[in-house]
């Protein structure tokens, strides 16, 4: 009986491994870090026409989960990795290798009526809490303020959490949205919104506010002065190699960080 | 009335957590199952041909802040395979404070995990539960507090537990009055490699269920368990020992089991599995140890595990040669899904 079972192994193996995976490079993640990777994948891509990548979005906890368990190559993240999902990553056998590829500037957006232009980070607290809830408290028109955020699967949700608010409790009726997208799009439609994007996102069609007298800006994160500045990340298993390794090489070349640059982010260097 | 108090504890639940919480997971998990069952002598005679729902989990997660979250999971099981209907109980009901001084440490207090073994992360690659859960060594959940954390790095997890010693299928017929202690811990070397181990302590005192002065037996309970697993690419390897000692009487066995998963090298959301089990009652008794082995696949239909179909045969081989040896065959559906309420 043992034989026979360990013959059936070993044939299954050899069958299996006759298989190999082909040229394709999954990604998920981080929906604050996708246009990123995106534009990077195309421009990857059409140097390299036999290799294919698919990036999806779900937010910075979804692509880690999706990498822990072997779902995908690469996790977007907008924050660091956890401990709990270090853990995790090594029980799988996945080696966590974070590689950072952009810096970015949590941006503080309200609708372009808005006449307030500046903001400390309490007032920012007092808002997303609810201890303050009428534009006219902060100098502003005799509006409701309507406080716009990220779902909880989001990296930005979570660097903001920690930053701004300290861990402390949401306004019971803050509006939680899936993407960067959904944000952008509802403080555009809302004249009393006040919400917060990664700085990729931020258009004309929003007014970004002065973080303690500070602009989000790429000289600003740089000089350290812009007070909600971030990293965003890669993250794989082990040291990047081969097809996937060639491409985290291409986000981090001259050309990468070009695009980097042209979606709106803080490149590197 | 069992069930009308579990109905008004679920009630009262959802309303706090929706009233407090500052978000809510809702998550249903159902296990459908075809299960025949062979006695070969000399031929095969089918002696069980089932379908029934053995396990259904409705979770309720509400996080009350970053660092204060609930879990409340009720579990609806068939009764003897089903024959004699269903029923519901409470699988946990614990909150867990990480707001510690210690980093990545956290405290469970109320109907918790047991972190016996593998028993509380086991994910069911074949339809039969784990070694320990199996041969009643420990129950997967019960009353009690543990203090839990992380070491540095992901290098390992430690947890240690004070419970009542009883799980969470017991309620009436007998009071153990002492608590049971248990120390668990997990290293992780390399990625990869998980070696650990726990300990579970137990001074265990039965009284008369009619008069808490009749004594019906007071026993000291030692049971241990050693575990290795071993994951890379498409293997994963895994194997404990387990014994549980009462007293002077020991009973003890091993759990070994094989994964492929063909996903990680064809693309294709297929896993093979082998499982070995080898479990003796009493290791000075002759004739009361079996032998089991489980192979089969699983089928992964959507991403996230959101359906997997899984086939399996069993076999049961008993030491004792009056009794027949089993042979089975499991065809399960596992689905499940959830939402969070914000």
């Amino acid at each position: 009986m043992k034989k026979i079972f360990t013959l059936i192994l070993i044939c299954l193996i050899s069958f299996l491994s006759v298989f190999p995976k082909n040229n394709e490079i999954t990604v998920s993640g981080s929906t604050t870090v996708f246009p990123i990777v995106q534009k990077a994948s195309e421009v990857f891509m059409d140097k390299n026409p036999s290799i294919n990548i698919t990036v999806r979005g779900g937010g910075s906890g979804v692509g880690i989960s999706n990498l822990i368990e072997g779902k995908v190559d690469i996790a977007n993240s907008s924050r660091k990795i956890k401990e709990k999902e270090i853990y995790q990553a090594k029980e799988n056998g996945i080696n966590i290798y974070e590689t950072v590829i952009a810096n970015d500037a949590l941006s503080i957006v309200v609708h372009p009526s808005n006449p307030v232009s500046e903001i400390n980070l309490k007032t920012l607290k007092d808002i997303y809490t609810g201890k303050i809830r009428n534009w006219k408290e902060l100098g502003g028109k005799d509006m409701s303020i309507v406080v716009v955020s990220r779902d909880v699967s989001s990296g930005t949700f979570e660097v903001f959490n920690e930053k701004v608010l300290e861990n402390t409790k949401y306004r019971e009726d803050a509006l939680l949205l899936a993407s960067n997208n959904a944000v952008l799009s509802t403080v555009k439609d809302t004249p009393g919104a006040i919400g917060y994007l990664g700085i990729g996102f931020v258009n004309e069609s929003v007014k970004a506010l002065k973080i303690e007298g500070v602009y989000p800006s790429k000289e600003s994160v740089n000089n350290k002065t812009y007070k909600i500045a971030r990293s965003l990340y890669l993250y794989t298993n082990g040291k990047p190699k081969g097809n996937i390794g060639k491409f985290i090489e291409f986000i981090l070349s001259d050309e990468g960080q070009k695009i980097v640059e042209e979606t709106g982010y803080i490149p590197l260097r | 009335m069992k069930l009308k108090k579990l109905s008004l504890l679920f009630l009262l639940t959802l309303i706090f957590s929706t009233i407090f919480a500052g978000e809510t997971k809702y998550g249903f998990e159902i296990w459908s199952r075809y299960h025949a069952t062979f006695e070969n002598e000399n031929e095969f005679v089918l002696t069980k041909n089932q379908i029934y729902s053995p396990r259904g989990y409705f979770t309720v997660e509400p996080k009350f802040r970053d660092d204060i979250k609930g879990r409340f999971t009720l579990d609806f099981v068939s009764l003897k395979d089903g024959v004699e209907g269903a029923s519901v109980r409470l699988k946990y009901a614990y909150l867990d404070f990480s707001n510690l001084p210690l980093k990545n440490s956290n405290i469970n207090f109320g109907l918790i995990k047991n972190f016996f073994g593998t028993i509380y992360d086991y994910e069911y690659p074949v339809y039969e539960t784990e070694l320990s859960d199996k041969e009643k060594v420990v129950n997967s959940a019960d009353y009690g507090v543990s203090f839990n954390g992380l070491f540095p790095g992901g290098f390992g997890f430690y947890a240690l537990s004070v419970m009542n010693g009883e799980g969470y299928k017991k309620t009436d017929s007998s009071v153990d009055l002492n608590p049971a202690f248990l120390a668990n811990l997990r290293v992780v070397p390399f990625a990869g490699l998980t070696l650990g181990g726990s300990i579970l302590y137990e001074n265990k005192t039965l009284l008369s269920p009619e008069s808490v002065d009749t004594l019906i037996s007071d026993s000291l309970r030692m049971a241990y368990v050693g575990l290795v697993k071993f994951n890379y690419n498409f293997l994963s390897l895994s194997f404990e020992y387990v014994s549980n000692k009462i007293d002077s009487v020991e009973g003890n066995g091993y759990s070994g089991i094989g994964l492929i998963n063909a996903k990680n090298l064809m693309n294709i959301p297929l896993e093979f599995i082998v499982r070995y089990d080898n479990w003796d009652k009493n290791v000075d008794n002759d004739n009361d140890s079996h032998q089991r082995i489980i192979a089969g696949t699983n089928l992964n239909f959507f991403k996230d595990n959101g359906i997997i179909m899984q086939l399996s045969y069993d076999r049961t081989m008993y030491e004792d040669t009056t009794k027949v040896d089993l042979n089975g065959m499991v065809f399960q559906m596992k689905w499940k899904f959830s939402n969070t309420i914000q």
